[in-house]
């Protein structure tokens, strides 16, 4: 081939760039450390890349979040803990009030100590971590509890909603009444009054020394309330009280037992939950025509982790008896109605009104009014009362951090739906601490031996209840801890993957470097040794 | 047979030395002369007059100065010169296109949206803090601005891209009037065989080569002036000395009627996009009629973005056929692309076609005929369409602006478009850990009074909606919940029962009527500026819109996260962006409250990082995590940058091989010429030799008398 000036100067020129330019990506790397930096140096390296990069963020994130739900649950446990000690030396003082050995002003002196121990309790039940109340359900800026007062009814009945304490005693006070009766009182059925006949005042008598001395007060015919020094005690409207006489009208009873087969009431500390909780049923709410005419009726039954949104896909109307049952296909969706899980079905039974829907977590019972029928595309929200404040820790996978305090240390609620407050679990129940505490308050103040007996065993049932939530806050740290673990191990495998792919292997690069070193300095050196020749040097 | 003669021979021979020794040196002189081909003399020996014994030549003459030059290597050169200068050119934009996506050693994109899916992470350990709703807006905002950034980016090397077409096509018509010039040049001083316009030629074919740069050429040499320059495509750029030119046109629409087709209006385009559309009728529109009894019917056609070789096709495979507008008020809306039809469909017949080229193309221009469009096309197969410009630096132009940097910001706008509506469509189910007494929707329709659904209202996510209700908690001065109010919404007052929001019946103003009719002493709904806006009628009075199944509010921008729907207009809508507590982290209870600690929405939204959504651009449709999707388009953008780089180097070693080859013929070697140059010296000496050997003899001659 023939060799001319040009060709052979463009191909010296091209050999140096080429040489020098794989020597200067060689450099870039070796800077960067990186293989990879830009995506066009492996395409699809650089997607997986970003993609490595992200779940890295995300496992980070997870550290994070576990971190912090640890925070949370260590705080719980400690403070469980410190319950239990509290409560063990509660269980101590019951169990010495219960023995004949102590006299009255020994029991009132235990009961100042336990009253003491019972807002030390309180206070532990107002424990907040980062400043947010942890037993408070989801209500974290609410404190979960605060004293109030509420009664026990010895040898009386209350039926209905329970009875209501406002304001406020230093001592449990004792109610007696001289009379059998009922608050609000009544007009008696026999003999049949005339009608217009008032209804009849009632006379009481209240102690506030554990029944050394007595005050007299009178609750007027119908009046649902009755003042106790400087407490009012209300009968929420529709439920009533019946109360046995207690002693002799007219004279002032100065032993409480005085008429052993009277009512007493005592009006003693307790502990009022204001946080949020589990218990109320979901409410359905009708997207669309459905409740028409008015009457259908909609019952939510379950544990409904989400918001869920049921949509009929068909219409279907009720079906009289002896017909062919019908098919309610339906759909849910539990992303606010962004998608859709459906083939569902249901069953509208001949002479049945009603039918089930199953969702993930429970069921909907729809009852249709007479003439009601079910659209196609109407839609029915189920709203769940969750107060669990769940972290993520592994994709997916939540905790929950946060506490309902009203299930661990009992105490008063008011329920959804209602305005008066009630024992967060049944009255009998020693599961409930405070209500717990608060009896064997009464039952120290009012020297009564047989309901500390009675409180030391259900100190002991409330001791149990702490002692379950504390293992089971216990078991959530030890998961936790597992999942670091395993967080961990993500962590270190995403790393080495994401290394592999991005960074520079540096004994290659340092080998590749010094062999473009070599072809670089060769192609200088050649280059310039055929510059140097040429005919006229030889002429 | 004379002793003149042999001083004639002599003298021949000398002025034939001199001139090679002249081409060598004109050699010499231009042995760096680019484009220059090296030229050689032609030695001729002068015959006799053939009346002498033996037929003895009569000397030398110098028949011609030809160049050396091969046609044959200078076409294969030309071809891959300008496959390789459309790599070229197309590799180094691209290379600073990744740049706009590169992530290797900075933050970008994917990292902002994994960080912003950290803040909802941060908001779900801590809802009720005003600092980590600040840490979330600012994370937002940064994932916010570097999309637009992004978006920004791609778009400035759209209109880079448009100033070099411009700029191409100039020069190209530029190139070729002065090539015309040579042309005719060459054909008025141009004998062959005799007087070479040598240099003329090398001119000619320089610039030939400057237009193979620029465009894919074929050249057919016949000699003189006989000279045409075509497209690769067949389009003749120069004949002889006619030439064509090539322009760039604003958008263009083109119809294509079958005979039998009496439509006699145009198609209507309102915006811009980087594909060519083509439709083509399938079943035409028909209008009712009493005889016989049909009733009116919706026309549809296919759509195909490569000129008809391959239609759309649906998620399930069947051919995606979209509605015919029945009138100008009735437009697709593709993208940013408004599609209308100006006179009446009903007189379409089936495979009437009409193309759209939304964007500025570039025209093939003869006097006789319209232009046509020969604008770069890749077609489905990822081929380029052989009847359009497919190489030079306009195809790479057209291509980077078109094909690469137009699909990216495709992919980001439908990366966004996607986010906004998934963020939304959860922020709108909850509620803040404060309410307002006033609020106004981040989107506006051009008409109010026609259903959401409806593609003419403007309402960038109506196609997204579905049929539902949702809820107004009214809260009192004091912030408590304001109770006995309905929990959903009554769309139709004429219907017994409560009816639900439907997207194809119900317009804007319906909305706002239906919230006035459901709380009449709490809200007061009404429309300003085409956007729905709420205001509390009694003073201290908030509420929250959530549990929102129809997506009616986040296609309206009430109680949103984003506003905007596509890269350029992502932003954080502006009442969230004015009071962070707004942002919803929590559900709204059933008591109406929203719990402090309540992170029930922000987990949500976490669960979005790692949650496959539905991300659609015009040609494609996948179901995938955000992050993934980014991640995706960023191997998308380094693989064609790669590929570009691979078939740079490729062709340009194989270029820079033919270029070698040519100048193996046409190249200038000095010790060639040096040797010429020795080798016509010693000839001339000679050649004096020659006459002072017939001088002696003359003189020996003229010697004998004496």
């Amino acid at each position: 081939m023939r060799v001319t000036q040009r060709s052979m100067y463009n191909s010296m020129l091209g050999d140096m760039q080429s040489t020098l330019s794989a020597y200067m990506e060689s450099v870039t790397q070796g800077s960067s450390q990186k293989r990879l930096n830009r995506p066009s140096d492996d395409p699809a390296g650089a997607a997986r890349v970003l993609s490595y990069r992200g779940s890295l963020t995300q496992t980070n994130q997870h550290v994070t979040n576990a971190g912090t739900a640890n925070g949370w649950l260590g705080t719980a446990d400690s403070t469980l803990l410190s319950a239990q000690n509290l409560l063990a030396q509660i269980r101590v003082k019951a169990q010495e009030g219960a023995t004949d050995t102590y006299d009255a002003d020994q029991r009132m002196a235990m009961a100042k100590e336990v009253r003491e121990l019972m807002g030390a309790l309180m206070n532990l039940a107002n424990n907040k971590h980062e400043d947010k109340y942890i037993f408070s359900g989801e209500n974290t800026k609410t404190a979960p509890y605060q004293e109030g007062l509420t009664t026990t009814v010895h040898k009386g009945t209350s039926t209905g909603e329970p009875m209501q304490v406002t304001g406020s005693l230093s001592r449990t006070a004792m109610v007696r009444f001289a009379g059998d009766g009922q608050v609000p009182s009544q007009v008696p059925p026999s003999p049949p009054a005339p009608p217009g006949t008032p209804a009849p005042d009632m006379d009481y008598s209240w102690s506030e020394d554990g029944g050394k001395t007595w005050k007299q007060g009178t609750i007027p015919g119908g009046q649902n309330y009755f003042d106790v020094g400087s407490a009012r005690v209300t009968v929420p409207a529709g439920s009533s009280l019946d109360v046995k006489q207690g002693y002799n009208a007219g004279t002032v009873p100065l032993n409480p037992m005085e008429l052993d087969t009277g009512s007493t009431i005592d009006v003693r500390p307790t502990m009022i939950y204001q946080g949020s909780d589990n218990n109320a049923v979901p409410t359905v709410t009708p997207y669309g025509p459905i409740d028409f005419p008015a009457g259908t009726k909609f019952n939510a039954t379950g544990k409904f982790a989400n918001d869920t949104l049921v949509r009929f896909d068909a219409d279907a109307s009720q079906v009289a008896a002896g017909g062919t049952a019908k098919d309610v296909p339906y759909s849910y969706s539990i992303d606010g109605g962004a998608t859709w899980i459906t083939g569902n079905k249901a069953t509208l039974q001949p002479g049945s009104s009603g039918t089930r829907l199953v969702l993930p977590g429970g069921f909907v019972d729809v009852n249709l009014a007479p003439g009601a029928s079910i659209s196609k595309d109407t839609q029915l929200s189920v709203k769940p009362q969750r107060t669990n404040l769940e972290f993520e820790i592994l994709e997916n996978q939540y905790i929950s951090v946060n506490n309902i305090g009203k299930d661990i240390f009992g105490g008063l609620f008011t329920p959804k739906g209602s305005n008066n407050l009630q024992a967060a679990t049944g009255k009998e129940n020693g599961n409930n601490m405070f209500e717990t505490v608060g009896k064997l308050v009464a039952a120290l103040e009012n020297n009564d031996r047989t309901a500390v007996g009675k409180c030391f065993d259900e100190i002991q049932e409330s001791e149990k209840n702490v002692l379950y939530h504390t293992a089971d806050i216990g078991g959530k740290m030890n998961r936790i801890s597992t999942t670091l673990d395993v967080l961990e191990d993500h962590k270190i495998d995403q790393r080495t993957r994401l290394s592999a792919i991005e960074d520079i292997d540096f004994t290659e690069l340092m080998t590749n470097l010094s062999q473009q070193q070599t072809a670089y300095q060769t192609v200088l050196k050649s280059s310039s040794m055929i510059m140097q020749l040429n005919l006229m040097k030889f002429m | 047979m004379g002793l003149n003669s042999l001083l004639g021979i002599g003298s021949s021979a000398l002025g034939s030395s001199q001139t090679a020794i002249n081409v060598t040196g004109n050699n010499i002189a231009n042995a760096n002369t680019i484009g220059y081909s090296r030229q050689s003399a032609r030695f001729q020996e002068v015959r006799n007059p053939e009346f002498t014994a033996g037929q003895l030549g009569q000397g030398v003459k110098i028949s011609e100065v030809y160049r050396n030059f091969n046609r044959y290597i200078e076409d294969s050169y030309l071809e891959r010169s300008s496959t390789y200068n459309r790599w070229e050119e197309q590799q180094s934009i691209l290379q600073s296109v990744q740049s706009i996506f590169n992530e290797s050693n900075t933050s970008g994109v994917s990292y902002a949206l994994g960080e912003f899916f950290r803040g909802w992470q941060d908001l779900s350990l801590r809802p009720e803090d005003v600092s980590t709703r600040e840490a979330l807006l600012s994370n937002a905002e940064t994932l916010a601005n570097l999309i637009r950034n992004a978006k920004q980016g791609l778009d400035r090397v759209q209109g880079e891209m448009d100033m070099y077409i411009n700029q191409s096509v100039g020069e190209i018509n530029g190139l070729l009037g002065s090539i015309q010039k040579l042309n005719l040049e060459i054909g008025a001083r141009d004998i062959p065989g005799i007087s070479n316009a040598n240099a003329l030629k090398d001119q000619r074919d320089q610039e030939i080569r400057r237009l193979a740069e620029l465009i894919d050429i074929t050249v057919e040499d016949n000699g003189g002036s006989d000279f045409t320059i075509r497209t690769k495509s067949g389009h003749p750029l120069m004949e002889g000395t006619n030439i064509y030119s090539l322009q760039t046109s604003v958008p263009r629409t083109e119809n294509d009627l079958r005979p039998a087709s009496k439509y006699d209006g145009t198609v209507v385009i309102d915006g811009q996009d980087s594909h060519e559309y083509h439709f083509e009728v399938v079943h035409p529109p028909r209008a009712a009629s009493t005889n016989p009894p049909v009733d009116a019917a919706n026309g549809q056609m296919r759509v195909s973005l490569d000129g008809g070789k391959t239609f759309l096709r649906n998620d399930d495979g069947s051919e995606m056929l979209v509605d015919i507008p029945t009138d100008a008020d009735h437009r697709i809306k593709v993208k940013d692309l408004y599609v209308s039809f100006n006179a009446d469909p009903t007189k379409m017949v089936a495979g009437d076609k009409f193309s759209v080229v939304p964007k500025s193309g570039l025209y093939w221009v003869s006097p006789t005929r319209p232009p046509l469009n020969v604008t770069p096309q890749t077609l489905a197969s990822g081929e380029d369409n052989p009847g359009r410009i497919t190489g030079g630096k306009l195809a790479a132009y057209y291509n980077v602006r078109d094909q690469n940097v137009g699909r990216y910001m495709d992919k980001l706008d439908a990366l966004s478009n996607t986010l906004i509506w998934e963020v939304n469509r959860i922020h709108s189910q909850g509620g803040g850990i404060k309410s307002s007494g006033h609020v106004m929707g981040s989107y506006s329709a051009a008409n109010t009074s026609l259903p959401l659904a409806d593609s003419a209202t403007g309402i960038t996510y109506g196609n997204r909606l579905t049929q539902g209700n949702f809820s107004l908690q009214i809260y009192d001065a004091n912030g408590k919940p304001v109770e006995g109010l309905p929990r959903a919404i009554d769309f139709d007052p004429t219907t017994d029962g409560t009816q639900n929001f439907d997207p194809e019946k119900h317009s804007m103003e319906d909305v706002a009527n239906a919230i006035n009719r459901t709380y009449p002493n709490h809200v007061n709904a009404n429309i300003v500026d085409g956007r729905l806006q709420i205001t509390a009628t009694n003073s201290g009075e908030t509420f929250v819109a959530h549990n929102d199944s129809s997506g009616v509010l986040a296609a309206l921008g009430i109680n949103t996260f984003f506003q905007g729907d596509s890269a350029a207009s992502i932003g954080i809508n502006e009442t969230i962006r004015q009071n962070v507590s707004l942002i919803s982290a929590g559900k709204v209870n059933d008591d109406g409250t929203v719990a402090a600690g309540d992170n029930f929405i922000a987990k949500g939204m976490c669960d979005l990082a790692s949650r496959s959504v539905k991300i659609s651009t015009t040609w494609e449709s996948v179901d995938m995590t955000l992050g993934a999707y980014y991640g995706t388009t960023v191997g998308v953008v380094g693989s064609e940058t790669k590929s570009a780089m691979v078939n740079a180097d490729y062709n340009g070693t194989l270029a820079d091989d033919l270029d070698e080859r040519c100048s193996a013929v046409s190249g200038v070697n000095l010790d060639e010429e040096m040797t010429n140059l020795i080798k016509f010296q010693h000839s001339y000496t000679a050649a004096a030799k020659l006459i002072t050997t017939a001088d002696q003899m003359i003189q020996t001659l003229l010697g004998l008398k004496q």
